[in-house]
């Protein structure tokens, strides 16, 4: 699915280049759950923006679904990502002036989805994440277990073939980190969306198919589980 | 996706009350400044069009040049100019003459002064006031004829027909009857001709044949029509011709005896000009004297700087708040919006924001306007906003001010990298240099508008208090008729009988009447002179004060003159000038005291030569001149009214008190100095809440820095002076822009007055420190706020 072939990504400070990610290269299959592990620093959240368009590389070669992410211009990665991609973040970053159905509706809106399709997509979603009841809702009135349902409603929204998590459970407590993983697995399982996720908790890692470990900018090691 | 925008703009406005309400506040003035002055301007503008000849209308001005070479410019004629034009310029298919009546109108047994004109009985065929009732091609017709206009004749005949009746109307001090001939629509207050009643003009001719003399024998308007097609150069080329075929010769005799720098000529001002014309003819006999577009630039001008001030709020809180909103943004741009988008959602933003300020500027504007008319000397409504090219007008006003306010933020905003502001990592540009370049920009204005209203203030104050070489207070005019008027002695006699009058005299016109004499003194012409009839108790009664010679010593003394010290330097005397002669029309009078200067006229003109003497008759005397005793004011009022009536039955009574005469001199100024002092205090007030916005905002974000201060061992008064050094220094930087600007400005103004404050640097000082009290005080209670937090709080949750 997608493909990461001597990508570096470094500042230049001074005379010196500070590499964040250091000729790393890496393949992820349609429907892999990859979880990826590494201290403060070894590159783990700018490898999931590269990987997400939110970000470049200073170099390597970049694929994403057959497509040289690398030779696309801005608008051509835009709408790319805009098709396939959703993102998942620690803060959850909803919308503060928007209810939990809007917030979710969003992503749609800039897809130019009618109105009436919006509505029973949305209405889908609340339904299947269990939260009809809060749809009317703002964020600032959920716990944080129940934000992160709606970013990650949110980002399935559009029904994107690859799913972006950074450190989905950071901000939760384990029992609810526990529930967002199993919601992981059974969105990876039966809607066979691939997942990329990173994250500080062994537990949590382990939930993946594979498990990447960053230190320094480089993979360290790979554990297939 | 509207909806979703609309929402979300809508949440942020009613989230943030503070933000909201000061760019709401802050627009809607400003909006309402600019609504204002475009109902002032288009009434400006919109002067004598309604006139369907307006193009082919014009007045018959005159130019030329006095005795001594100075310009002379006038719009006021004899009846036989236009005459004459017309007989000789086929050109001109039709001419009306103008002007105005006594006005005096009996109901029952009171008089009661209207605005009367006499016209040619072309009136209605040159200009468009249609009749409601009557036959506009002969209403006129007759000596005796009258024709009302609505409001008029709804006050005299109520709702019944008015045409057939007849009203008293004074001519020539009696009362005749005249027969309502017609009834015509109310003239638009936007007309130069305004009129409650027209008669026939004709019948105030005492002469109708052409003598060369008649040419410069000059009382009233005259107006011409010319034929469609015709050229205005080419006719006032025949007009000049014409003129010296006629008057040539005593021209030449003229040029004769005074010099031959004195010139005139006679060309067409056009009709719809006349209101904005910067010509400077005297707009006389009850026409809407003209005005100047200067007023409009000015008031234009001021209104821009309002609003400007109010959209450089608005840009830099929605800067200020991008940091709050950053989140917003970098998610939406996750989701999928293009930048594009998203600087679509934040106009939209800004357009609603503006259109509810444009509303709430509606309902301020119709709150305002009586007070703005009453300073604008209009009477304009809010129902001129609703016509098709204003309300055009106003939708762009409400674009413009969305993109000038909404755009560059919307550019800024809708930059953000998503991947900053997401992972925590964006921070505000440090240093905002457009943010503080904006806030000199508003400090500025204000400074301007404040030092401005300062130092009309004080030249006001001047103008008013300075000694006037006199004693206005508690003077009171009042005004003998025209026509039979019965003399002042009379009134004299009668009302020295009370003790609450403490002294009367008389004068021949009142200080502001116009009184030039040209006077031979000391084998010179002096020209521009002045000169009042006064009796001899006059210069008692006001506290004049002589500098050498005596006082009138009887009322029948027509042989002696005073004159001022300004006489005196005119005519060069060398020596006591006590026992010269004075000659005016070959009849000599002796000089027997010298007055010190007093200002008969406004401050903004010098103190010209000026001769008192003593009527010969007493009827030459037509203004009373009563000192009351101010304890007993209405009293004596009512006396000096009551008097009137018994003695002058057929006059209503007009009076005025000398120190509302001579205020009333300043008017203009007054209301530019009351104009000024709003706009200043507007601008003051929108800046004022800016900065409190950016003052709370800035402290918002600078809260983790306080806190670590704070921990660090820094004392509340310390984080107080870093927290308001930085708006500080743009006060000083605004000062350091706007002083040397309102100096020069205020300078040039003061010019115009002759008698003039001095400026000196207290003004400058007096500004520069109450701006920095302001600012201190508006950014100095959110710093106090800030210095007081427990630093714990700020800094726990990260």
């Amino acid at each position: 699915m997608l493909s990461l072939q001597h990508i570096s990504k470094y500042y230049q400070t001074g005379g010196n280049k500070t590499f964040v990610l250091n000729d790393l290269s890496l393949d992820i299959d349609q429907g892999e759950f990859v979880s990826i592990m590494g201290p403060s620093g070894s590159g783990k959240s700018t490898l999931l923006n590269i990987i997400g368009m939110l970000d470049e590389p200073t170099s390597g070669y970049h694929y994403f679904m057959d497509q040289p992410v690398h030779q696309l211009k801005e608008k051509q990665r835009s709408a790319l990502y805009k098709q396939y991609i959703g993102f998942v973040f620690q803060a959850y970053h909803l919308i503060d002036e928007l209810t939990v159905l809007e917030n979710i509706e969003t992503p749609l809106i800039y897809q130019n989805i009618k109105g009436a399709e919006r509505k029973a997509l949305v209405a889908d979603m609340l339904d299947r994440f269990n939260i009809v009841g809060k749809k009317d809702l703002f964020p600032a009135q959920l716990s944080g277990g129940q934000q992160q349902l709606v970013g990650i409603a949110r980002a399935l929204i559009g029904k994107p073939k690859l799913l972006l998590a950074d450190e989905p459970t950071g901000n939760l407590n384990s029992k609810q980190g526990e529930e967002i993983m199993e919601l992981f697995k059974k969105i990876n399982k039966e809607d066979g969306v691939t997942i990329i996720q990173v994250t500080h908790s062994e537990k949590n890692a382990e939930y993946g198919s594979r498990i990447i470990n960053l230190l320094d900018g480089r993979i360290e090691s790979t554990t297939t589980l | 996706m509207l909806k979703n925008y609309f929402k979300t703009a809508w949440r942020n406005i009613t989230r943030n009350k503070l933000f909201s309400a000061i760019n709401i506040t802050g627009l809607s003035i400003g909006l309402g400044c600019v609504m204002l002055i475009i109902l002032y301007v288009q009434d400006e503008v919109s002067f004598d069009r309604f006139n369907d000849n307006g193009r082919r209308i014009y007045q018959i001005v005159h130019h030329g040049r006095g005795p001594e070479g100075d310009e002379q410019k006038g719009s006021i004629t004899g009846a036989v100019h236009a005459a004459m034009f017309r007989q000789e310029i086929p050109e001109i298919q039709d001419i009306c003459r103008v002007n105005s009546s006594s006005g005096l109108v009996k109901k029952g047994t009171e008089v009661i002064s209207e605005r009367g004109m006499y016209v040619d009985d072309s009136f209605f065929k040159v200009f468009t006031f249609p009749l409601v009732e009557g036959n506009s091609s002969t209403a006129l017709a007759g000596p005796n004829n009258i024709v009302l206009a609505e409001s008029l004749a709804k006050k005299y005949f109520g709702n019944a027909n008015a045409v057939g009746k007849t009203l008293q109307i004074n001519v020539d001090g009696k009362f005749e009857p005249f027969v309502v001939t017609g009834v015509a629509k109310q003239p638009p207050l936007n007309s130069t001709i305004r009129f409650d009643y027209v008669m026939n003009i004709t019948r105030t001719f005492q002469k109708q044949e052409w003598k060369a003399n008649d040419l410069f024998t000059t009382w009233l308007n005259s107006f011409i029509l010319l034929r469609p097609g015709a050229d205005r150069a080419a006719v006032e080329k025949k007009m000049e011709r014409v003129f010296n075929s006629y008057a040539g010769k005593l021209m030449a005799d003229i040029r004769k005896q005074y010099g031959n720098k004195i010139y005139i000529k006679y060309v067409l001002q056009p009709y719809l000009n006349i209101h904005l014309d910067k010509g400077n003819y005297y707009a006389g006999n009850g026409l809407t004297p003209n005005s100047k577009s200067d007023y409009s630039y000015i008031l234009g001008g001021i209104a821009l700087f309002i609003l400007i001030i109010a959209c450089i709020n608005f840009v830099n809180l929605t800067l200020s708040r991008s940091l709050r909103r950053s989140k917003e943004i970098g998610i939406r741009k996750v989701s999928g919006s293009s930048r594009g988008m998203l600087i679509g959602q934040f106009m939209g933003e800004s357009l609603l924001l503006t259109l509810l300020a444009f509303t709430l500027a509606l309902a301020l504007v119709s709150i305002c306007l009586p007070f703005f008319n009453e300073v604008a000397e209009k009477q304009l409504q809010l129902s001129y906003l609703f016509n098709p090219q204003t309300i055009l007008l106003f939708l762009g006003l409400i674009v413009l001010n969305a993109v000038l306010s909404g755009f560059y933020p919307a550019l800024v905003l809708s930059g953000f990298n998503p991947v900053e502001t997401l992972y925590g990592k964006f921070k505000i540009a440090g240093n905002n240099y457009l943010g503080k370049a904006l806030v000199v920009v508003q400090l500025s204005i204000a400074v301007l508008l404040a030092i401005g209203t300062i130092i009309m203030q004080k030249q006001f104050n001047y103008m008013l208090n300075k000694d006037l070489g006199y004693k206005p207070d508690n003077i009171v005019n009042v005004y003998m008729p025209f026509n039979n008027n019965p003399g002042t002695n009379i009134f004299k006699s009668e009302l020295s009988k009370y003790p609450f009058i403490k002294g009367v005299t008389a004068q021949n016109t009142a200080f502001d009447g116009f009184t030039g004499r040209q006077f031979k003194a000391n084998n010179k012409d002096l020209f521009s002179t002045q000169f009042f009839d006064v009796d001899n108790n006059f210069i008692n009664l006001m506290q004049m004060k002589l500098v050498s010679g005596r006082n009138f010593s009887s009322t029948t003394d027509t042989v002696s003159c005073i004159v001022n010290e300004s006489f005196v330097k005119a005519a060069g005397w060398k020596g006591s000038p006590i026992g010269e002669t004075v000659t005016w029309n070959d009849k000599p009078r002796e000089v027997i005291g010298v007055i010190k200067d007093f200002h008969s006229a406004s401050l903004q003109s010098t103190i010209a030569p000026l001769l008192l003497d003593q009527g010969i008759k007493d009827n030459n005397y037509y203004v009373l001149v009563v000192k009351i005793d101010p304890a007993k004011k209405a009293e004596a009022i009512q006396t000096i009214q009551a008097t009137y009536k018994r003695i002058v039955p057929d006059q209503p009574c007009n009076y005025s008190f000398l120190t509302d005469m001579l205020a009333d001199q300043y008017k203009s100024e007054k209301r530019w100095k009351s104009i000024i002092s709003t706009a200043s205090f507007i601008s003051i007030l929108i800046s004022c809440m800016g900065l409190f916005g950016l003052a709370t905002l800035s402290i918002e974000q600078r809260v983790k820095e306080i806190g670590v201060r704070k921990v660090l061992g820094a004392s509340s008064a310390a984080i107080v002076r870093l927290l308001s050094l930085s708006y500080l220094k743009l006060v000083l930087i605004s000062l350091v822009i706007a002083s040397p600007a309102a100096w020069y400005l205020m300078h040039r103004w003061l010019q115009d007055f002759p008698y003039r404050i001095e400026m000196n640097g207290w003004t400058i000082a007096l500004a520069a420190a109450g701006s920095i009290l302001i600012v201190l005080f508006t950014v100095g209670s959110q710093s106090i706020r800030a210095s007081m937090a427990n630093p714990v709080k700020s800094l726990r949750n990260e």
